[in-house]
């Protein structure tokens, strides 16, 4: 499979062939059409239906015996009170998830990318027992490494802090971007390098010079993948995070919903105001992850 | 010899420097963590057994017994067979769905950005809002499900989250809206990078539509799809979210998988040497699975791994 | 060094002495104030009174500040153990009474022995102070007991021509089916409110002290099946998911849905605040039945620990102290309808006059006290799911009591012998 131009980044739409277009009935279109709106209707209503109750009552969210989608009253009490309560604790929660996702998408990224590079273009003793033990750590479930990952925590006087978790999320979701990556890189010719040899780079350079730049699909899914593996985790914040001003996102919303109190309200609103973030990263990435995530990574 | 010896460190400290960050990183998080989990699961500590800042730690070695007890009993088989339902079920799912959307977006059509971009909302929405959405809509009798159901004229719906059968169905559906997008998204360039040229060799020679998508499409996705899988199986044999936050295992352990029944044991019995030997287990099995996987896609003659 | 130098380096000597002195002077005066982290894991409606508490102590106690945490009350093992591990415990918790001997054990408790009073002690209701015993110590001083009882609609109960509430589980069962179809009684999936009718069949959980598992036997079988009966009748309502039951209980009862439901003291302020409840004289609250071979309901409750780490001790337990204080459990009583733990408290006029409270002590006459040991309060984890097996049906009551006595036996307490 040849590679005609590296710097190219494939979208959907780029295809260096005609698209053959056949004449499509116009029965099939309406059903293609009808079906994929189908779908899109599941993907959406559990994120349209949490977001509409948070623009309703309590009593309006819980009391109902029959079916009622719009708010009888529309409100804006409930996002008031998640933004306001406890002296905007919410802000602070908020402060926090966007700190630790952005650290961990920092260290992620170096690491992954300096990894993936060594894998690609070095065949050095011990790499196939490198790259199997990145498959490997893949497969761990987090959930069994809580507890020695706590003891280590506390050893090294990290309880509470972010630091524990950036290095604990990097961990998570470093072994998958190397993969990923160490496929793109494999993409990228190294005759490219070796030009930028002779004209005097070092090795380093060559990587950040030359690789980087064209790897730009590969890395913003790297970069994606790991803002959402940090934003969106749970057991490890939960266990590491013991003060109320610490929490993240995920462990702040917990409190609104357990076992023995039920505020739907807020959580919902809670929810919306998480959600935005999270789909802003996606946005801006998502032009990449079709292509960065098959060029290279996937077909490992 | 020493030359030659020389010369490779020469070649490869390049390579070696730009591994130690990340083997640091994962050593002391994820190899350590390992090393102690194993030890762990030779004792029968406990949460007053295993010492702290204020008293010593008093637990025993007791060999294999805990993994003698573990796989004897009756909550291992019925968690095992759980684990294996939930992960192939919602795999299956994932491929086929995603391979269908897949399909249907790889085509010219109006509005395909943003049919692709409504279908990625799953994943990009954070699974533990996805869990309590869920959680939500399938309480009876309060939520969107069970009053949906009631004003068509079924009075009396399922108990989506309290029955053990449709407990399960519940929470295989939550994960595989969750999980399609990816595989939609995977997929769809892995259709991207087929070659035109042999679909059209292919109607040339008279081939139809199903016969080009078997012959030509699907072998073209092996590859990718070879991947997806595998990581879609490990992804979700490990998926402890979804469980933990819409049925936390229940209704009476009908819903436990591997990774939240061994994190009850650790986090709600405190029994730290039986979970870590539940960890253990599981580590065991995804090996040996992951193992007999590459073999077989080797075997099938595609790209080996380096 | 000429003069006008000498003179401006004498000058900024000066200043910079002046500063030392401003800054040691205010360290010494800060030095005295002390601020307590203090972990509360109280309701929205009780959180509120602790509040008001908390800013009157402050404002009382010039020297002490009090930070205030909220700890979701199922996180609260979780959260509170993980921190003690690393020495970093608050210095003053809320501990439900089953946390207080189990923290103890694992050392994480401050030993309070010599700080409690003889008055203090001699005034605490013997049955909520016994929990903060254990191993010959006093690790904390109780805050509220509680045991959940009979809460009742009474405008509900005279459209359907009861004129009182029931006292007998016959008389339960025939009150329900007065109702229409799902309005009668809430039955829960949960394992700590199945207990009154383990005990009133002649069943038991525990026989401590002689070391005994009796949750298999003749009693509470019959119990179980008892309960399921009533789970599976017509007027109880549907009840489909477990783990969200609370909350739906107490919203069907709130708004008039539901005519019985069985709830503790702590549920009443959020009852109070339901539609069908504007008036809070339509809230009844009656022991709950008693049946052929007994009545009971568990005791229940929270104290306040303080942990071992912490260095301010001395301030941790005035902050207690003062809060288990008479007139402060009269606020709560007051306001949330709390049962107080002093028996000087009982002497307010406010808590007499309290009509819920006075109901709720009815309870607290049959009510039935736990074992005080670590393991008091894990024997849920797996009694719970196993009541639910039989509750939808997929396990005989015999064949799930039989299952929880061997995991309590096996996980909880080795060497206890199981009884039939």
């Amino acid at each position: 499979m040849t590679v005609a131009d590296p710097r190219a980044v494939p979208t959907a739409r780029a295809q260096p062939r005609k698209r053959r277009r056949r004449g499509r009935s116009r029965p099939m279109s309406f059903l293609l059409h009808l079906s994929l709106l189908g779908a899109v209707v599941i993907a959406i209503f559990p994120v349209f239906w949490i977001a509409i109750n948070s623009f309703k009552n309590y009593n309006d969210i819980v009391n109902h015996t029959t079916l009622s989608i719009l708010p009888q009253d529309w409100t804006l009490s409930n996002y008031r009170h998640v933004l306001g309560a406890e002296n905007h604790v919410f802000l602070t929660w908020l402060w926090n998830s966007v700190a630790i996702a952005l650290m961990t998408t920092a260290v992620g990224v170096f690491l992954a990318a300096t990894a993936g590079y060594a894998l690609s273009r070095y065949r050095f003793p011990g790499y196939r027992a490198a790259l199997n033990s990145f498959l490997v750590t893949q497969m761990f479930p987090a959930a069994i490494l809580l507890v020695p990952i706590y003891n280590i925590v506390v050893h090294l006087g990290l309880l509470n802090t972010k630091t524990a978790l950036v290095l604990a999320y990097s961990t998570v979701a470093v072994p998958f971007c190397v993969w990923m990556l160490k496929g793109y890189f494999d993409t990228i010719p190294i005759s490219l390098e070796e030009a930028g040899r002779i004209d005097g780079l070092s090795p380093f350079g060559t990587f950040w010079r030359i690789v980087v730049p064209l790897s730009l699909p590969g890395l913003a899914v790297t970069c994606f993948y790991t803002f959402i593996t940090a934003w969106n985790e749970v057991a490890f914040a939960n266990i590491i995070l013991i003060q109320n001003n610490s929490y993240t996102l995920p462990v702040g919303l917990r409190t609104y919903v357990f076992q023995f109190q039920q505020d739907w309200q807020y959580l919902t609103a809670g929810a919306v105001l998480v959600t935005i973030p999270a789909v802003i990263v996606f946005l801006l990435a998502q032009r990449y992850l079709v292509s960065g995530l098959t060029r290279g990574g996937v077909k490992g | 010899m020493r030359r030659r010896l020389r010369r490779g460190y020469a070649q490869w400290w390049f390579a070696y420097a730009m591994l130690v960050p990340v083997a640091i990183v994962m050593g002391l998080l994820v190899f350590y963590p390992l090393v102690r989990g194993i030890l762990f699961s030779f004792t029968d500590a406990n949460q007053y057994s295993i010492g702290n800042k204020f008293q010593p730690s008093s637990y025993n070695y007791i060999g294999l017994r805990n993994f003698r007890d573990i796989l004897r009993s009756d909550e291992f088989r019925r968690v095992a067979g759980f684990t294996a339902v939930w992960t192939i079920v919602n795999v299956f799912f994932h491929f086929t769905i995603g391979l269908v959307l897949a399909l249907a977006l790889n085509r010219t059509l109006r509005f395909r950005g943003t049919y692709r971009m409504l279908l990625m909302v799953p994943w990009a929405v954070p699974s533990f809002i996805s869990a309590f959405a869920w959680r939500f809509i399938f309480n009876n009798p309060y939520g969107f499900l069970d009053q949906l159901l009631q004003s068509i004229g079924w009075h009396d719906p399922p108990a989506f989250l309290g029955d053990p059968v449709w407990a399960k169905v519940s929470v295989i559906m939550t994960n595989v809206w969750l999980g399609v997008p990816f595989m939609m998204v995977a997929l769809l360039g892995g259709l991207q990078a087929i070659d035109q040229d042999l679909l059209d060799a292919a109607e040339a020679d008279g081939a139809n539509a199903w016969q080009r998508f078997w012959n030509v499409t699907l072998p073209g996705l092996r590859p990718v799809a070879a991947t997806v899988v595998l990581l879609g199986l490990i992804w979700t044999f490990n998926m402890f979210n979804v469980i933990y936050l819409i049925t936390g295992g229940g209704p009476a352990d009908a819903t436990q998988i591997f990774a939240t029944f061994a994190y009850q044991d650790a986090f709600v019995f405190k029994l730290y040497g039986q979970a870590s030997a539940y960890g253990v287990i599981i580590l065991s099995m995804l090996l040996v699975f992951g193992g007999f996987y590459r073999w077989a896609i080797a075997r099938m003659g595609e790209e080996t791994w380096a | 060094m000429n003069l006008s130098r000498l003179r401006r380096v004498a000058l900024a000597l000066a200043f910079v002495s002046v500063l030392v002195a401003a800054a040691a002077t205010a360290s010494v005066r800060s030095s005295k104030a002390v601020t307590l982290t203090f972990w509360q894991t109280m309701n929205t409606e009780e959180t509120a009174t602790l509040k008001a508490l908390v800013d009157k102590f402050e404002a009382s106690h010039s020297g002490i500040k009090v930070n205030m945490v909220y700890v979701p009350f199922d996180q609260r093992d979780a959260k509170f153990t993980a921190a003690a591990q690393a020495g970093q415990a608050p210095d003053v918790m809320r501990a439900e009474i089953a946390d207080v001997a189990s923290w103890a054990a694992q050392g994480f408790l401050a030993d309070l022995t010599k700080k409690v009073s003889g008055a203090d002690k001699a005034d605490y209701l013997p049955s909520a102070f016994a929990y903060d015993n254990f191993n010959g110590k006093i690790w904390g001083i109780p805050q509220v007991t509680d045991a959940p009882a009979l809460l009742y609609n009474k405008k509900m109960f005279k459209a359907a021509g009861l004129k009182n509430p029931p006292t007998t589980m016959a008389q339960l069962a025939s009150a329900c089916a007065k109702f229409g179809k799902g309005k009668g009684l809430f039955i829960r999936g949960d394992s700590y409110f199945i207990q009154p009718w383990i005990w009133a069949y002649g069943g038991d959980l525990l026989n401590y002290a002689k070391k005994q598992i009796l949750i298999a036997n003749k009693g509470s079988v019959a119990g179980l099946t008892a309960y399921v009966k009533l789970f599976h009748s017509k007027c109880a309502f549907p009840d489909k998911d477990f783990s969200n039951d609370y909350g739906n209980m107490q919203t069907a009862f709130k708004n008039g849905q539901v005519a019985m439901i069985v709830n503790g003291p702590w549920s009443t302020a959020d009852v109070l605040s339901g539609p069908a409840f504007k008036s809070s004289s339509n809230l009844g609250v009656a022991p709950v039945p008693k049946g052929p071979a007994g009545q009971g309901s568990p005791v229940g409750g929270h104290s306040w620990v303080i942990g071992r780490n912490s260095s301010n001790v001395d301030e941790a337990y005035t902050f207690i102290q003062w809060l288990s204080q008479a007139a402060q459990q009269a606020q709560f009583a007051a306001k949330n309808n709390l049962l107080p733990t002093r028996k000087s408290a009982y002497k307010d006029p406010d808590v007499r006059r309290n009509r819920i409270i006075v109901d709720f002590l009815t309870q607290m006459k049959v009510a039935r006290a736990r074992p005080v040991t670590p393991q008091g309060g894990q024997i849920y984890a797996d009694f719970g799911p196993n009541m639910q097996k039989a509750l939808n049906g997929s396990s005989s009551p015999q064949a799930a009591l039989d299952a929880t006595a061997k995991a309590w036996q096996s996980k909880l307490f080795p060497g206890f012998k199981i009884v039939h």
